[in-house]
């Protein structure tokens, strides 16, 4: 508020004007999505921006969606699959992050290169020999095949912004805490995690909505019937010659509400970490 | 044997040799001052001494137990920061306590201890707040209090008082004197500010350039420091230092200090040993510094505890009893036989 009353009144106006448009773009997909999810199949292709009406208005797509019971179970897939991976990746993500940040070892730079290369290759270029991992493994058609992929998949992002964010905590907290008879655990887990935490909700958030929507693991690693995500669910709305569009769009409208909730639950703490680091 | 002993203790940064083989004793319930101009080592000193820094050479023993490469979390020291290194997602109280809570000590033990600390700190009313919540002081005293629950062998303090403006820092160089006073804890407090060295300090360590130049309590290391870096360190304005042919009797001496307090303005030129002209006058109401200059620009500090009558531009005499006088050799050194001779010849 500030910083706007003391820039020009244009100036102010244009820079709403762009993020009002770039507002309006990112949100017209999710609009059109929800919009058609609560109308009949007629009315989604006669107007297909029109909102529902008395006439148009119904839930066929979520009756039909509901009823085919394994939703609940692609549901509880993505979520798990989700969840687990986040979880791991911000505990594996942070511990090493933390040693590369705190201890002098042997090797360190070799090890934050190699983790820095991560972030520069898409993970899918090695999709092949993934898959012969895992057939290997015997994981194949398993959550943990995908779990464990997905790790590797977001850790490189979350060292590369916890070991930036750790290496300016100041080094006296350590210290003193080294002082005061704190093992190194202790310190990790009851200071340095706990200061990490707008760290960690971005770390969340940003490896949370690739995982969420994935479809390529899941169609290549894991396309049996119990171990399915919603994404790859969703495909069996999707004929080669008639797809079932009530279907997919009340599945898709079902599928952004677990994310939503995990989003809002993250950015409070991300943002409660901005603020606390503003007035200091 | 001593309560803390370095025995040549050194620290290298690579090539350099930051520490040059530091011995020290320092007794049980001490309140040893490191004082020194800044990159002496004294702060890396402390550090050692926490186990914060390798120690690369030389041996720490405390209590009798060689401590020379334990962690510091068995060192059983509690270390206070410049930036009071509270951690900030804690109340106070969690502060205080946090250190006790991992030893697994029982709740009540702890509450105990921490409004005992509290109230020795004035923090009772904050227990509850933040350290964002705290003034600077505040702040200090919080850092102090969780040093002090520990009930640690040693507290070491590093330039506490930095961060804090002139009258706190008065203010809190009180508290601690007090404090030490009431728990009688070996302490082991860094500084570059002499004030703090000398009101605080049972002894003092001046520190230069990684070692030791001397030991002694604030009045030794005034009164006869034993070279022209302590002589010149020591003491505010400091130590007016004069080659020594412009003094008679001066043996093998190669410089000879004065302090400005030992100085005395004649009106008439004459009268004094030494001559030349003020330069400058700084009337700080308590007291007067006037600076003379002796010719070829040898500048002099005369302190005076009067309001003084002469002006800029006066030519003056400066008188002086030759007991004052410091005689330093080529080295630096402190001569202290030259003294007595000069003395009595005067």
């Amino acid at each position: 508020m500030i910083l706007a009353k003391a820039k020009q009144p244009f100036n102010v106006i244009a820079v709403h004007i762009v993020l009002l448009t770039y507002t309006f773009i990112a949100l017209f997909p999710v609009f059109i999505i929800l919009v058609n999810a609560f109308k009949s199949r007629k009315a989604i292709f006669n107007s297909p921006l029109a909102l529902p009406n008395a006439d148009t208005f119904s839930t066929i797509g979520f009756e039909k969606v509901l009823s085919k019971a394994d939703f609940l179970l692609l549901f509880g897939n993505s979520l798990l699959v989700t969840v687990v991976s986040l979880f791991f990746i911000i505990l594996f993500g942070a511990m090493l992050a933390w040693a590369l940040s705190e201890y002098k070892f042997t090797g360190r730079t070799l090890l934050g290169l190699f983790m820095a290369i991560g972030i520069m290759i898409p993970i899918r270029l090695g999709t092949v020999s993934i898959l012969e991992i895992v057939v290997a493994l015997n994981l194949v058609n398993t959550r943990t095949a995908l779990i464990l992929v997905y790790i590797a998949q977001g850790l490189p992002m979350a060292i590369f912004i916890l070991n930036e964010y750790m290496s300016q905590i100041p080094k006296e907290l350590k210290e003193a805490a080294r002082c005061d008879d704190v093992s190194e655990y202790q310190i990790f887990f009851s200071i340095i995690l706990p200061l990490a935490r707008p760290a960690i909700a971005t770390v969340a958030v940003f490896s949370m909505i690739p995982i969420w929507n994935d479809l390529w693991f899941p169609l290549i690693l894991a396309p049996g019937e119990s171990t399915r995500t919603v994404t790859l669910g969703i495909q069996q709305f999707i004929g080669q010659f008639v797809t079932d569009w009530n279907a997919v769009l009340a599945s898709l409208t079902l599928a952004v509400i677990p994310i939503l909730l995990l989003y809002v639950f993250f950015s409070k703490q991300l943002i409660r970490g901005l603020t606390a680091g503003a007035v200091k | 044997m001593a309560f803390l002993a370095l025995k040549g203790v050194e620290k290298f940064y690579g090539k350099l040799r930051a520490i040059k083989g530091v011995d020290l004793a320092i007794e049980k319930g001490e309140f040893i001052v490191f004082v020194g101009p800044s990159g002496c080592g004294k702060s890396t000193l402390l550090r050692m001494i926490a186990g914060l820094e390798t120690i690369n050479g030389g041996k720490l023993m405390l209590d009798g137990k060689d401590i020379t490469d334990a962690p510091s979390s068995q060192r059983d020291l509690a270390m206070v920061f410049q930036s009071y290194a509270l951690y900030p997602h804690m109340t106070v109280e969690e502060n205080m306590s946090f250190a006790l809570r991992l030893a697994k000590v029982a709740p009540e033990v702890i509450k105990e201890k921490v409004s005992k600390a509290a109230e020795k700190l004035n923090l009772t009313a904050y227990l509850q707040r933040t350290p964002k919540a705290l003034s600077g002081g505040q702040r200090q005293r919080v850092a102090i209090g969780r040093a002090i629950v520990r009930q640690p062998k040693v507290f070491l303090f590093d330039e506490p008082l930095s961060n804090l403006d002139a009258a706190l820092r008065g203010q809190t160089r009180v508290e601690i004197a007090k404090l030490h006073r009431e728990l009688g804890a070996t302490t082991i407090y860094v500084t570059h500010d002499q004030v703090e060295a000398m009101t605080l300090a049972d002894r003092v360590v001046v520190l230069r350039d990684g070692m030791i130049e001397q030991v002694g309590t604030p009045l030794e290391l005034y009164d006869s420091p034993a070279n022209r870096f302590v002589a010149q360190f020591i003491g505010m304005p400091q130590m007016n230092v004069l080659p020594a042919n412009q003094f008679s009797q001066t043996g093998n001496a190669d410089e000879v200090g004065i302090r400005p307090e030992h100085l005395v303005l004649t009106h008439d030129p004459q009268l004094g040993k030494l001559r030349g002209t003020i330069e400058l006058i700084e009337a700080l109401g308590n007291e007067t510094l006037v600076h003379v200059n002796l010719g070829n620009n040898t500048l002099l500090i005369v302190r005076q505890y009067e309001r003084t009558t002469h002006q800029v531009g006066d030519a003056v005499g400066i008188q002086f009893d030759p007991q004052h006088l410091h005689y330093f050799d080529a080295n630096g050194k402190s001569i202290i036989s030259i003294t007595k001779v000069a003395g009595a010849a005067a």
